[in-house]
């Protein structure tokens, strides 16, 4: 449950924004939540009222997008979107995956004035 | 909304950008104190600290060791492993549930550790909060007890995914918990190829010395 603290980060990356960017308010914020982000989007949901009273995002509608999780076999170099927990390959069943896509947490888009 | 036109921001900023510069810097810093420094993760009740007791005791005399403990409430852990004699310093997070690079930064600070020091920094016992903060470590090792079940990778599969080495603890247990060790062994390799896999009991000693072996060879590795 780790979902305030990284709010409290959204929060302070999008007042260092405000500043270069020159907006005062934020009407609407979409994150972008990989699969493997380790990131409940319902905890999210409700702990954003809370890290944001008060604050530039203040009353801002937050929107989610789930990133799927995308893969590249190290031995036959396909890209592939893992079912489940094991990476396997489609192509040639190998498990050695590396992580492309699907970790991150980031701000995708604000909507300012 | 007035009348002041509102316009769409696309920036793609990573809400963890702050964490990872700290922990660059502080990997920076153990470079260049030829510090090794591994982040242990686990589930509460897995036997870090009981491992982590008698790993100090047992290597203590003979590699410079330092630790730092991350827990929510008590200081218990570390007046158990300060009886060890080794260095011991508590972060206590409250109600924050994992540790982050600024707060191993701070520690470093108060610690002062020697250069060439092993330093092992116990996490908050929890796998999905510390998974996603990098503290700077050169090696990650996750634990998991036989008492936890075969599953806790398919389960937890970020943290395992991100383990160099991955602990089976409590082995003298394997048989009184009904542990499926061969399921264990598939799920990992499944879910964590990457990762070593040592199986140990702090209590009967099994496998401890592979454990130290890897340690010790970690330690040449950065000196």
């Amino acid at each position: 449950m780790h979902e305030l603290s990284l709010l409290m980060n959204v929060v302070e990356a999008v007042e260092e924004l405000a500043a270069r960017e020159s907006f005062r308010k934020v009407h609407g914020l979409t994150l972008r939540v990989g699969v493997l982000a380790g990131v409940e989007v319902p905890a999210l949901e409700f702990a954003f009222p809370v890290a944001t009273a008060g604050t530039i995002l203040e009353g801002a509608i937050l929107t989610t997008q789930t990133v799927p999780v995308l893969c590249q076999c190290q031995d036959c170099r396909t890209d592939f979107e893992p079912l489940g927990t094991v990476f396997r390959c489609p192509r040639c069943h190998g498990l050695r995956a590396k992580l492309i896509r699907g970790q991150e947490l980031e701000i995708g888009t604000l909507e300012v004035s | 909304m007035d009348a002041e036109t509102t316009r769409t921001l696309t920036i793609k900023h990573g809400v963890l950008l702050k964490n990872d510069a700290q922990a660059a810097a502080n990997r920076t810093r153990f470079a260049s104190q030829r510090l090794t420094v591994v982040n242990l993760l686990s589930s509460p009740g897995s036997g870090k600290t009981t491992l982590l007791e008698r790993t100090l005791v047992d290597l203590g005399p003979r590699i410079p060791m330092a630790v730092i403990v991350g827990d929510l409430a008590t200081d218990n852990d570390a007046n158990r492993l300060g009886r060890t004699g080794v260095p011991v310093h508590q972060i206590t997070t409250g109600t924050v549930c994992h540790l982050d690079a600024a707060m191993i930064a701070r520690a470093c600070d108060e610690l002062s550790v020697p250069d060439g020091t092993l330093l092992i920094i116990e996490n908050v016992g929890n796998l999905v909060c510390p998974a996603s903060y990098d503290l700077g470590e050169a090696y990650r090792v996750v634990l998991m007890a036989v008492t936890e079940g075969e599953d806790k990778p398919a389960k937890y599969p970020k943290i395992f995914k991100t383990a160099d080495l991955l602990l089976i603890t409590k082995v003298d247990l394997t048989e009184a918990a009904g542990f499926d060790r061969p399921r264990a062994l598939q799920t990992v390799h499944q879910v964590a190829p990457q990762a070593e896999v040592i199986e140990v009991s702090a209590r009967s000693g099994v496998g401890l010395e592979r454990w130290y072996q890897r340690l010790w060879e970690w330690c040449s590795d950065s000196g």
